[in-house]
């Protein structure tokens, strides 16, 4: 397979939030500020790229008993490293996105590709899909922020673009907006590109 | 090899190190400058309290000040000992005159420990400026109780009303955020936060009881 | 710090329960919310190890971490002491209690990668709760868990005999009944004033 291939199945075709429906408990919680969605985003592609191309290095010398533990350990560092990096470098961010960050550990995407690409592929190729699973997963929580952000706080990205007239929606930055609104994706997506007869 | 029943021990073993070995390092390597971070933020929020009344003794402006904030925090701002009081005690001094007091203050909100920063005139009853240090309340809601509507209502308050009752300060009534305040003792709350919006002016109500009479005795 | 156990466990079952203010848990809760008897089961379960990964990484955290000075290693040891606990339960139910084994042995797997377990680790730690606090927040966590999975497992299950539009089939509609859910826990925010 192409590498380019690999990574539009990933991102895209076979989407893990809304084609396999995981990694939704940390998608949804920082979603109401597009700027802790894309950072949150952003260290997920770093995770999963790394932790994928590190896992799939040393898929032949992994003993089987013991696989789900290594991954477990090469995901849990890596996302430390995020962590240290945030910590030291963006400590607003980090403030804000709070114990989310280590939450990233439990992602089921993280496991899922580990589990699914990283183990039975190349390295290159892994890398490749570890980063197209972490875009696809980073679009969704752009989209989900976007209409979060726009009706709950009347910003895009912390700059004001509605007026003084615009009454902010207190459900948008309450809980229950993330439900529908990942909701109305899902069932948007399902219709328009996958299909699905009503 | 692979098939040793050491072998996966070993292994998982060298991986633990390894990653183990990299985190250390990359740790010590940032853990100054995540420290020098965190002292510099809170140098900068307790000089930001006291900068009006700083401004309004030395004529200078606010700005200017803040932006110079290293030096400025020097010149002026000094770290008291108050013994006894058990709470970080700062104060703002121009050409040898105190301006201002500024308090680290704790509390509880719903989710847990509060700490807040308040700044105060030299008699101890009127806040000059607040701000919430540290809060672990719902993102979104009791969270923001961070946001400067909220926190601009306490400024300028004579907040110790009537220094020699039992409790020397005065309740509040609470008022929807879209409500505009008709009388002095109502305070606009947090919407879908009423506990920690009263958490807060709990926190103060305390605080302040327990630091006035303090500072009546330290001063005398 | 002193929020009295009590309230922490009214608390975090109603007015900030982990599933549907914090969104931690939901891959296991959409996957497995089709039958009731199953949701009881992992809910159970959830519970269980929930109080107990809670009270042992407190005391992990308290007088190993703390002491030693590696504090930022604690996402990769709470997830291992979850990870080896889930495991040594497996082994103690399926040696004696075979029958509990296989009702709740199934669920157990799936626990070690439910965000909630690690999610109440790291709140206790940050919001920085005592030994007795963290295991009432634990628990009351599980609890709301649970109280979450067992009300959409019965929606959902009087959901089958009606019109769904087949886009929204499986996790659209659930997330729409967690949704409104959701808004309906937002009503409780009032009653644990009692502080």
């Amino acid at each position: 397979m192409k590498l380019k291939d690999i990574f539009i199945t990933s991102a895209f075709t076979e989407n893990s939030v809304w084609r396999q429906i995981l990694g939704i408990c940390s998608a949804l919680a920082v979603t109401n500020l597009m700027k802790n969605s894309l950072i949150m985003g952003l260290g997920v592609i770093f995770t999963l790229a790394f932790a994928n191309l590190t896992i799939s290095f040393i898929r032949n010398w992994t003993p089987r008993s013991v696989r789900m533990m290594v991954q477990t350990l090469v995901i849990a560092s890596y996302v430390i490293i995020v962590d240290i990096f945030l910590k030291a470098n963006m400590p607003e961010i980090s403030k804000q996105l709070g114990p989310y960050v280590g939450l990233i550990i439990t992602n089921c995407i993280l496991m899922g590709r580990a589990e699914a690409f990283a183990s039975q592929n190349k390295p290159l190729d892994s890398f490749i899909d570890g980063i197209g699973a972490g875009v696809g997963y980073t679009l969704v929580l752009l989209v989900i922020s976007f209409i979060r952000e726009l009706f709950g706080f009347g910003s895009i990205f912390g700059i004001q673009v509605m007026g003084d007239w615009w009454t902010p929606w207190s459900i948008m930055v309450m809980a229950p907006s993330a439900f529908f609104i990942l909701a109305m994706l899902i069932w948007h997506i399902n219709t328009r590109f996958y299909k699905a007869k009503v | 090899m692979k098939d040793s029943f050491l072998f996966p021990i070993v292994f998982m073993l060298i991986m633990v190190v390894i990653f183990v070995g990299i985190l250390a390092v990359m740790y010590r390597l940032s853990e100054e400058k995540i420290a020098a971070y965190q002292q510099d933020v809170f140098q900068r929020q307790v000089l930001a309290l006291m900068v009006g009344k700083i401004a309004e003794a030395t004529n200078e402006d606010v700005s200017a000040i803040l932006d110079a904030i290293l030096e400025s925090y020097e010149l002026y701002v000094k770290a008291v000992n108050t013994e006894g009081l058990e709470r970080q005690t700062f104060i703002a001094q121009v050409a040898d005159s105190t301006v201002a007091y500024c308090f680290e203050i704790k509390g509880k909100g719903l989710w847990g420990s509060m700490k807040a920063l308040v700044s105060t005139t030299t008699d101890f009853r009127t806040i000059v400026d607040f701000a919430i240090v540290e809060q672990m309340e719902t993102p979104g809601l009791g969270a923001r109780i961070e946001e400067d509507w909220f926190l601009a209502q306490f400024r300028d308050r004579l907040f110790v009303q009537s220094p020699d009752a039992e409790d020397i300060t005065s309740s509040y009534e609470f008022i929807a955020e879209t409500q505009v305040p008709e009388r002095e003792d109502q305070l606009k709350r947090v919407t879908g936060a009423t506990i920690t919006s009263d958490s807060v002016v709990k926190m103060l109500r305390n605080e302040f009881n327990h630091i006035y009479r303090y500072m009546q005795d330290y001063r005398s | 710090m002193d929020i009295s156990a009590f309230v922490l466990f009214w608390a975090a079952i109603f007015t900030s329960n982990i599933l549907l203010t914090n969104f931690l848990g939901m891959c296991s809760y959409l996957s497995v919310s089709k039958e009731i008897e199953s949701s009881f089961g992992l809910g159970v379960a959830v519970i269980f190890v929930l109080t107990a990964t809670s009270a042992l990484n407190w005391l992990v955290y308290h007088y190993i971490l703390v002491p030693f000075d590696i504090v930022y290693l604690q996402f990769i040891v709470f997830i291992i002491v979850i990870a080896a606990f889930v495991q040594f339960l497996e082994l103690l139910i399926e040696r004696y209690a075979p029958a509990l084994y296989y009702t709740l042995g199934i669920f157990l797997p799936l626990i070690t990668v439910n965000c909630a377990i690690l999610g109440v680790s790291l709140f206790m730690i940050i919001r920085s709760y005592n030994f007795i606090q963290s295991i009432a927040y634990g628990a009351g966590s599980g609890i709301g868990w649970l109280l979450a999975i067992l009300m959409l497992a019965g929606i959902r299950r009087k959901l089958k005999e009606k019109m769904v539009p087949i886009g929204l089939h499986g996790a659209g509609i659930s997330l729409i009944i967690t949704g409104i859910m959701a808004m309906g826990f937002i009503g409780f925010s009032g009653i644990v004033q009692i502080q």
